[in-house]
């Protein structure tokens, strides 16, 4: 212990056990307990990342999901709309032009009708006119059916008549 | 011992008391024996009251002296053993020793600041004893790994074979520099740091003036906080080393790079 140089080869065989004896001690009974904690939280934490990483990429795939759900709804609406417009639009027209045909058709059988109506009044004319001059010549021959000139007169309507019926 | 008959303590040195001469092998349980005991005693309790709330939470947050423990021993773990011995199964099998040496050399040297006390690590028997294991460690794990005849190749220290005159002879010099270079380095730092404070509290009484005693004292604890860091910082080379030198031992195998030139204060 005097001399600071001095190497005493008892202090290197007492060092010697102590250490082996310290380290025997701590490896077995010191360090082993923290080591397998410190491996045991190590893989806990190593996992709990683990599974929340892969609850993170599940809960993005839902919400991709989602949000493609979303969208087709949405676009499958917009095109159920436009549809529905169309069809309307179509209807509208196809009553418009219903609606323009039977007026046509009313028009032309109303022409039809006031064409008959007017041939019928025509024929009702021409007979009533006719049997008027029949009564105003067998009046007028039952008054004045003498002489040639009366005759030839009462010839000639009568030839006319004929030619007219 | 001096009723015991057998020796007698003549100014500090142990003699047979029948002829006066030294005897073979001095066994006294010194004074640095029993920092040792200290030491280890300190250390092993520490890790059983952390261990005790192991066995209770495993799972819970570290508290107090376990986080401390757990912060030595994680970064001993990632920091120092994991870079230099680069499989995981060494790593398990070795951190035991890495943490252990660090352990007690920093309580060793943290004990010698305590006042009334002794730096065990301050003498060369300690240090060499530390380092005879560290010597161990490195070859034996080189041996049991790479095999006698990769140890015996690296031995060349990768040079071509023609070399091996000059580099075998070097190399086996380095075998035994390596520890030694750990034991000086280990008890100069802490030896040097107690010299330099006897130094400055011995100038009071060198120059027998109570004027100096400001200059020292202010001088003695600037040293003292020093010594404080050089504690630590000691007991993190001597490991880090160790492990480097078990790294460079086992060489090419580990795929480590082959640089030789490890240097640190």
């Amino acid at each position: 212990m005097d001399g600071l140089l001095q190497i005493s080869p008892g202090l290197i065989i007492w060092t010697l056990v102590n250490f082996s004896l310290y380290l025997f001690i701590l490896a077995k009974f010191g360090y082993k307990p923290l080591r397998s904690a410190l491996e045991q939280r190590e893989q806990t934490i190593a996992d709990s990342i683990r599974s929340a990483e892969q609850a993170r990429a599940e809960a993005q795939r839902l919400l991709t999901e989602a949000d493609e759900q979303r969208k087709r709804a949405h676009a499958e609406m917009v095109e159920l709309l436009r549809d529905a417009r169309q069809q309307a639009e179509r209807i509208v027209a196809k009553a418009a032009e219903e609606g323009e045909r039977v007026k046509q058709e009313k028009l032309q059988e109303a022409e039809r009708e006031i064409e008959r109506l007017v041939a019928d009044a025509r024929a009702t004319l021409k007979r009533e006119v006719a049997e008027l001059a029949l009564q105003v010549t067998q009046k007028l021959l039952a008054q004045q059916l003498d002489g040639e000139l009366h005759r030839r007169v009462v010839e000639q309507s009568l030839a006319q008549l004929e030619h007219t019926n | 011992m001096e009723e015991a008959g057998a020796y007698r303590l003549v100014k500090g040195h142990v003699v047979r008391a029948s002829d006066g001469r030294a005897p073979a092998l001095d066994l006294s349980v010194t004074n640095l024996v029993v920092f040792q005991w200290i030491g280890m005693l300190l250390v092993i309790g520490l890790f059983f009251l952390a261990g005790r709330r192991y066995r209770r939470a495993p799972l819970a947050p570290p508290r107090g002296i376990q986080n401390a423990l757990e912060a030595v021993v994680v970064y001993i773990r990632d920091e120092v053993v994991r870079p230099n011995l680069r499989s995981e199964r060494l790593v398990r099998a070795f951190m035991p020793y890495f943490v252990g040496l660090f352990c007690f050399i920093l309580v060793l040297n943290l004990l010698g600041l305590l006042p009334g006390m002794h730096t065990a690590t301050g003498s060369i028997g300690t240090t060499a004893a530390l380092a005879i294991t560290a010597f161990l460690v490195i070859n034996g794990l080189a041996i049991r790994e790479v095999g006698i005849k990769g140890w015996l190749h690296h031995l060349l220290g990768g040079a071509p074979v023609y070399l091996a005159p000059i580099m075998v002879p070097i190399e086996i010099l380095g075998l035994f520099t390596k520890p030694f270079a750990l034991t000086v380095r280990l008890f100069a730092n802490m030896s040097a740091g107690h010299i330099i404070l006897l130094s400055l509290v011995g100038l009071i009484f060198y120059f027998r003036s109570i004027f100096v005693a400001p200059m020292s004292i202010g001088f003695s604890i600037f040293i003292y906080l020093l010594e404080t860091l050089v504690c630590f910082l000691q007991a993190y080379i001597f490991t880090i080393l160790t492990a480097v030198f078990v790294g460079l031992a086992l060489g090419d195998h580990a795929d480590d790079h082959h640089g030789h030139a490890v240097s640190a204060s």
